[in-house]
């Protein structure tokens, strides 16, 4: 008899602070916000940044998180997916005249960070890409086992590698477009953060190997109302222990 | 730290470019043959479009700079914008953007994908025309710019620091101004002083020097005195400049250029200008 591993999840976003929340360039993909495909029996979530010295980064952004739900994101096929990702991005924003500046802005193209993560319930399997600096940690027992692509603190720099709709700044593999496959088993937690919180959650575990931030982000999610998540994340940016950025966290429990 | 303070709509930073515009302005670059005044006023253009695109988001443009340009010649001390724009001081990203005087086709030239170039049309907002008239009034046109900067700072004290941007060919004809610079480098927010880049320029066939940590080489006491009033280059600007331009800077180092073609200064306002942090 085949056992299907059994998860729930939460989201939460937070823009930065000082803006609007339809400003927030951060974007999510999970199963509730698409049909979810019974056939392939994968799981899908996704999360990515838009670049704010990008325009229309949102737009791309949600773009490409749509777009791993139906798109192959293989290291063969990604420079295809990403051109006509950027076709799509193209259609989507030049729909009227634009100003000078604005048309201007355009032809430099947007740009985004971004992890998409395939979750095969069936075979407690996972497969991971990411591009930049949002991560994905995987704990397993209360103990971080996994970050992916930065496991360190100190590799967050001002110029991640970037998905881009000027597919010469795409970052292909395997310098910047990176993946990961690994097994799931019950009790593990996946976690996607963008990277503010990402930082934020490498510098509590490098800090004290005992941290268990993870355990007070679960607590928060499951347990407390929509608003705890962004008066905590608020708390962090006043103490200066978290950069004051769109802030997104998924929170997969299997 | 000084210089880390966070440029965002609610606590928006400024620069300031000082153009002098006295006659010798006139005078042609050996090596492009054009009056000085020409490829001076085309990158303060440049510039401003630089920062008006950088701060244009879908929905508009974000106010997280305000800019004043000041020109100087004989007799006058006043903002160089014309149009709409005319006497205005300090203004909002936003107002440049919307209101350039005229927009004038260019020609760019791309990478073909053969390795060989392409020319494109490109559109170019004019705000500044090249104006060479007179004598250097720079005290006056440093006392306007300490009272323009004195004004902002009390309605942003806890701004990113601005960046005032001098740019000259020649010696003052009111009187030495290190005086005012100096009240100008000594002015601060919460977040460190007024960064001043004394950029002189030269017609050509002269060495140029820049960015040095040290005045020992400079005879000229005209030159000395715009050295001793630059700024020295903040840690995110000498990373600039060694990450975007591959100069590796020595701590000190001067936010100055003497005899400095026009690539040079180009180079110096380039490295001025680029936010320390994405602006957000």
């Amino acid at each position: 008899m085949i056992v299907m591993l059994k998860y729930t999840y939460r989201v939460q976003s937070v823009q930065k602070a000082g803006n609007h929340p339809a400003e927030n360039e951060d974007a999510y993909l999970t199963p509730a916000s698409h049909k979810y495909d019974q056939s392939d029996n994968i799981l899908r979530f996704a999360l990515a940044d838009g670049a704010t010295e990008g325009s229309f980064s949102k737009e791309w952004a949600e773009i490409v998180v749509q777009g791993f739900e139906t798109l192959a994101f293989g290291p063969f096929s990604l420079a295809a997916t990403v051109a006509s990702m950027a076709e799509d991005w193209r259609q989507a924003v030049q729909h009227k005249p634009l100003p000078w500046y604005a048309a201007e802005k355009l032809s430099a193209g947007a740009f985004a960070t971004f992890v998409g993560l395939g979750i095969d319930l069936q075979n407690g399997m996972f497969q991971a890409i990411a591009i930049g600096d949002t991560v994905l940690f995987n704990i397993r027992r209360d103990q971080l086992i996994s970050s992916f692509p930065i496991t360190d603190p100190t590799e967050f720099s001002n110029t991640p590698s970037l998905i881009s709709t000027k597919p010469e700044y795409t970052a292909q593999p395997p310098g910047g477009g990176s993946y990961l496959s690994g097994d799931i088993q019950p009790g593990d937690i996946l976690l996607l953060a963008t990277d503010a919180l990402a930082h934020f959650i490498l510098m509590e575990t490098h800090k004290n190997g005992k941290s268990k931030v993870w355990k007070h982000l679960q607590k928060m999610l499951y347990t407390r109302d929509d608003a705890a998540f962004k008066t905590w994340v608020e708390a962090r940016r006043r103490k200066n222990q978290m950069k004051n950025d769109d802030t997104t966290l998924i929170m997969i429990n299997f | 730290m000084a210089y880390t303070a966070e440029i965002s709509r609610t606590n928006p930073s400024c620069f300031l470019f000082i153009i002098d515009q006295s006659s010798s302005m006139a005078d042609r670059y050996r090596d492009i043959r054009r009056p000085k005044a020409d490829p001076v006023a085309d990158v303060i253009n440049r510039m401003l479009q630089q920062l008006v695109i950088k701060c244009a988001k879908s929905e508009g443009i974000r106010d997280y700079y305000y800019v004043g340009v000041l020109g100087y010649h004989e007799h006058s001390v006043n903002s160089a914008l014309k149009g709409i724009l005319a006497g205005k001081e300090f203004l909002p990203i936003s107002e440049v953007a919307a209101a350039p005087l005229r927009m004038e086709e260019r020609v760019r030239r791309l990478p073909d994908g053969a390795g060989g170039l392409v020319e494109m049309p490109v559109k170019f907002p004019v705000w500044l025309d090249p104006v060479a008239d007179g004598g250097t009034p720079m005290v006056a046109a440093f006392t306007k710019a300490n009272q323009l900067i004195e004004k902002w700072l009390r309605s942003h004290p806890n701004s990113f620091p601005p960046v005032v941007i001098h740019i000259t060919d020649g010696e003052s004809t009111d009187g030495p101004p290190s005086r005012q610079m100096q009240l100008l480098t000594e002015q601060r927010s919460s977040d460190g002083s007024v960064l001043l880049f004394n950029l002189h320029t030269h017609t050509g066939n002269i060495e140029s020097l820049s960015f040095s940590g040290s005045n020992s080489n400079l005879r000229d006491p005209y030159a000395k005195l715009l050295f001793d009033n630059a700024s020295e280059l903040p840690e995110f600007m000498l990373n600039v400049a060694e990450r975007e331009f591959e100069l590796k800077l020595p701590q000190g180092a001067r936010a100055f250029v003497l005899n400095g073609s026009i690539d040079l200064i180009i180079t110096a306002i380039e490295i001025g200008t680029r936010p320390r942090l994405q602006l957000k």
